[in-house]
């Protein structure tokens, strides 16, 4: 059974593709902290996904929450039709609809083939009730990441102000 | 009431914690009660995170922390308020029930602003050992007050990219 997220195509499922999806993940920069066991729990939450050339991602104010890891390929960020940002592979997206639940601020429209991993919402609460321990490092990548982003913005708003 | 401590947790002597007798822990938990950031912890979960702070008052213009520091500390605004600034801009201000230094906590990086009270304010206090130890004796809150701490920087984040898109 294959799962669809926004009709984008599942790339596998099962224990087959356990490996595989392992081998995925540890090419995600957010992820580069956690140790082989963890990235074997972590893969029971998520799903592996291919984009083709144009295909949406996730949409402008869609409230549809989910993160992706681009694990291979490139994709660009836009708002109201405008490029804000490229996501090259390792990177990831939609993190912040993710952590607060509102509509995702961006579209993200895969700029050639990519492949990446999707986790919902709903896996992320699976994952903080099963494993507390481990959504505490995800969790804390994530924040991280935001917090950096967050100083990037401040500090070239602070120019303008 | 309150008395000055020369060993306070913060390592900054201008702070003064809140009366350190037996009913500090309930204070603390009423104050804990009314941070919007904790709106979604129940009654037991606030008494465990009372365990792992502590409360100051300061007077007006005292710096609670300094951009460039290296930090040790986030807070929850109880009373009053606190100016934001970077260099001798005004980034913002920060009001009742709001968190301020949190960003310093989860990146490790130095304070990107100074924070200063501009009245007599009072706030929570959670060093960075007590996160860790929060993290270590109970991962189900720890993520939850992360998760809560990453939704309010997500939302900040979505209005700085709007300001800064506006201005591009």
């Amino acid at each position: 059974m294959t799962d669809k997220v926004n009709n984008l195509e599942q790339l596998g499922t099962g224990q087959a593709f356990q490996a595989e999806l392992c081998k995925m993940l540890e090419k995600v920069q957010l992820l580069q902290d956690l140790d082989r066991a963890e990235i074997e729990k972590l893969s029971h939450f998520c799903g592996a996904y291919k984009a083709e050339s144009g295909a949406v991602i996730f949409r402008e104010g869609e409230k549809v929450h989910f993160m992706g890891l681009l694990v291979d390929g490139r994709v660009k960020i836009l708002k109201e039709n405008k490029e804000v940002a490229v996501i090259r592979a390792g990177k990831s997206m939609g993190e912040m609809s993710m952590m607060d639940g509102y509509p995702h601020s961006a579209t993200a429209v895969s700029d050639i083939d990519s492949e990446f991993i999707l986790f919902t919402r709903m896996q992320f609460d699976h994952l903080c009730e099963a494993n507390p321990a481990l959504a505490l490092k995800l969790c804390r990548a994530i924040s991280k990441l935001m917090s950096l982003r967050l100083r990037q913005t401040t500090g070239t708003l602070v120019d303008y102000l | 009431m309150s008395k000055i401590l020369s060993g306070n947790d913060s390592g900054r002597p201008n702070f003064h914690e809140l009366t350190n007798d037996a009913s500090l822990h309930k204070q603390l938990c009423s104050m804990l009660d009314r941070v919007p950031l904790l709106q979604e912890f129940d009654h037991d979960e606030i008494e465990c995170l009372a365990n792992y702070c502590s409360a100051y008052k300061v007077a007006h213009s005292v710096k609670i922390f300094v951009e460039g520091d290296r930090s040790n500390y986030m807070c929850l605004l109880i009373e009053g308020y606190v100016a934001l600034m970077k260099g001798n801009k005004q980034l913002g201000t920060v009001r009742e029930g709001r968190t301020m230094g949190e960003m310093s906590m989860l990146d490790g990086l130095p304070y990107s602003a100074t924070a200063i009270s501009a009245v007599d304010a009072r706030f929570i206090l959670i060093t960075r050992k007590q996160f860790d130890a929060i993290e270590q004796d109970h991962p189900r809150i720890a993520v939850k007050l992360l998760h809560a701490i990453g939704k309010l920087m997500s939302i900040r984040l979505r209005e700085t990219t709007d300001l800064l898109l506006d201005r591009l």
